[in-house]
């Protein structure tokens, strides 16, 4: 599979794809980069902690990928169960860890600026929780749902984003909705 | 748009250096024989899912010839159609027949068009699983209060029953999410609590919309109470009722706020509700409140016909955050 139908592929399908297919997993982090930091920063009110945390929970990921099983979890609930972990973890030991990122083998850390992390937190701070709920829908819902709701975009627009109609938003709106409040009624 | 752009690249360099490796490798190629493997299934499941739907097509069909006989004027109510294989379908058919005065009564418009289409679009392919398979002959369009309301009597693999899907008055609605879809839900079901659907309408104002079973005049929703206990359980949302038409009634809730549910800035994400926000303030704030509600039915003549508990999810919008809701970039706001 080339790299242009990664975005068409599923979470599970990219995961699996990922140890033959190194671009499988870029697409994957793309998908929930923001994400990760949002529900790291959201428990550690600290942009330079979460970034950090979120570098190890991706490598953490990476070096698990071909251990996910689809039937078991989404590949969203896993990832941010990984990033949890490695919050836990930083707690417990004061301090956060980089031994995954070790074991993939990445060595030297990325150092951000003040400005590169401010920018950071700008934008994750600005979509809030919602991009860790929205994480949890499927990639279709999730972008429509993130443009209507979140940008409060036209239909029209983004269907033609997205190159499709507009009663195909408003239905996938709908259903992103519905999905969400259903995973409400689900939670304990 | 990237935020870890050179992290990314450490990333993607490590999971090449991984795909070359010879330790890798190995796996590699099982995982890339896994991921054939697991493609293989998928192929062989949609053959399945397409036979199962052309043989529901079939059995709805076969159980549609018997039911018309029913639904014509003086036709029996909930006599028994079809036989031997797809006896199940058609017992689920009769069922609803007998259910659901609204079906027996008239046939949706010959010609599919409109509204008629778009519900029938809306069953499309879900989340996941198998796309409904609609019985076209049943379906039924009842429009009231400004809503239009289309019962979609449907198999999606897993239930036999009947599905809905809602059409609100323009400018009503979240973000004019002008249609709501829903799984088939059992006769069985329908005859315990009815099928129902709470949307957000505007300002404190929710609707809910039901389908109730035959000989139910009125519905009523009261008592609410959150469905997770986080402080308050009991919802000041006072008691409502609507008259049923064509078995469906419309019940309209009000104060129906982020401040009735008593949300806070620690509380609301970790419920699942949304907001957005612009320099530490709350511009928009949704907030989706899984609650209970006591559900009364009661014949023409006033007399109870079912008192039960439902499950309901409320949607409580505002532009303006409840007194006690900070930020998160607000220090007070701030937790662990």
């Amino acid at each position: 599979m080339s790299e242009v139908h990664w975005p068409q592929a599923s979470d599970a399908e990219l995961l699996a794809a990922t140890a033959a297919e190194p671009d499988a997993f870029a697409a994957f982090y793309d998908r929930y980069e923001t994400a990760v930091i949002g529900y790291l920063l959201n428990r550690t009110h600290d942009i330079e902690v979460s970034v950090d945390l979120a570098s190890e929970a991706f490598a953490a990921a990476l070096a698990s990928a071909s251990r996910y099983r689809p039937d078991r979890d989404s590949a969203a609930s896993w990832l941010f169960t990984i990033a949890q972990s490695k919050l836990t973890d930083s707690l417990r030991r004061g301090r956060v860890e980089a031994r995954a990122r070790r074991r993939v083998g990445i060595r030297d850390a990325v150092q951000y600026d003040t400005e590169s992390l401010d920018r950071i937190e700008s934008i994750v701070s600005q979509s809030g929780w919602a991009i860790e709920l929205l994480a949890r829908l499927p990639a279709d819902q999730r972008e429509a749902v993130r443009s209507r709701v979140l940008d409060e975009r036209p239909y029209e627009e983004i269907a033609r984003t997205l190159q499709t109609s507009p009663l195909v938003i408003r239905q996938r709106v709908s259903r992103g909705l519905r999905s969400l409040r259903r995973s409400l009624n689900e939670s304990p | 748009m990237t935020l870890l752009s050179e992290f990314r690249e450490q990333l993607l360099e490590a999971a090449t250096d991984r795909a070359r490796s010879p330790r890798v490798s190995g796996r590699s190629g099982a995982t890339r024989r896994e991921w054939r493997r697991a493609r293989t299934p998928i192929a062989a499941a949609t053959s399945v899912l397409v036979v199962i739907a052309v043989v529901a097509v079939a059995l709805l069909t076969l159980g549609h010839a018997g039911a018309d006989r029913s639904s014509t004027p003086g036709g029996q109510r909930g006599r028994a159609i079809g036989s031997g294989h797809g006896g199940g379908v058609a017992a689920t058919r009769t069922q609803l027949l007998s259910e659901l005065g609204v079906l027996r009564r008239g046939h949706a418009p010959a010609r599919p068009s409109g509204y008629y289409q778009h519900s029938l679009s809306l069953t499309g392919p879900r989340d996941s699983g198998t796309p409904p398979v609609v019985d076209r002959s049943l379906v039924r369009i009842v429009r009231t209060g400004g809503y239009t309301v289309a019962l979609l009597p449907a198999t999606d693999g897993h239930t036999t029953g009947l599905a809905m899907t809602v059409h609100w008055p323009k400018g009503t609605g979240l973000w004019n999410a002008e249609f709501e879809i829903d799984d088939p839900v059992s006769p069985t079901a329908i005859a315990r609590r009815g099928i129902n659907d709470v949307e957000y309408v505007t300002g404190a104002v929710n609707r809910a919309v039901f389908v109730v079973p035959d000989g139910v005049a009125r519905v009523q929703l009261s008592r609410f109470q959150l469905a997770h206990a986080d402080g308050r359980s009991r919802v000041t949302i006072a008691a409502a009722s609507g008259l049923v038409h064509d078995n469906v009634a419309l019940i309209t809730l009000r104060g129906v706020t982020p401040a009735a549910f008593d949300r806070t800035s620690r509380t609301l994400p970790h419920k699942g509700g949304i907001f957005r926000q612009r320099h530490c303030r709350v511009v928009s704030l949704l907030d989706f409140v899984p609650a209970s509600a006591q559900l009364t039915w009661w014949s023409a003549g006033g007399n109870r016909i079912r008192t039960t508990r439902i499950r309901v999810t409320l949607d409580a919008y505002s532009t303006q955050a409840p007194p006690n809701f900070l930020p998160s970039c607000h220090p007070a706001g701030r937790h662990h």
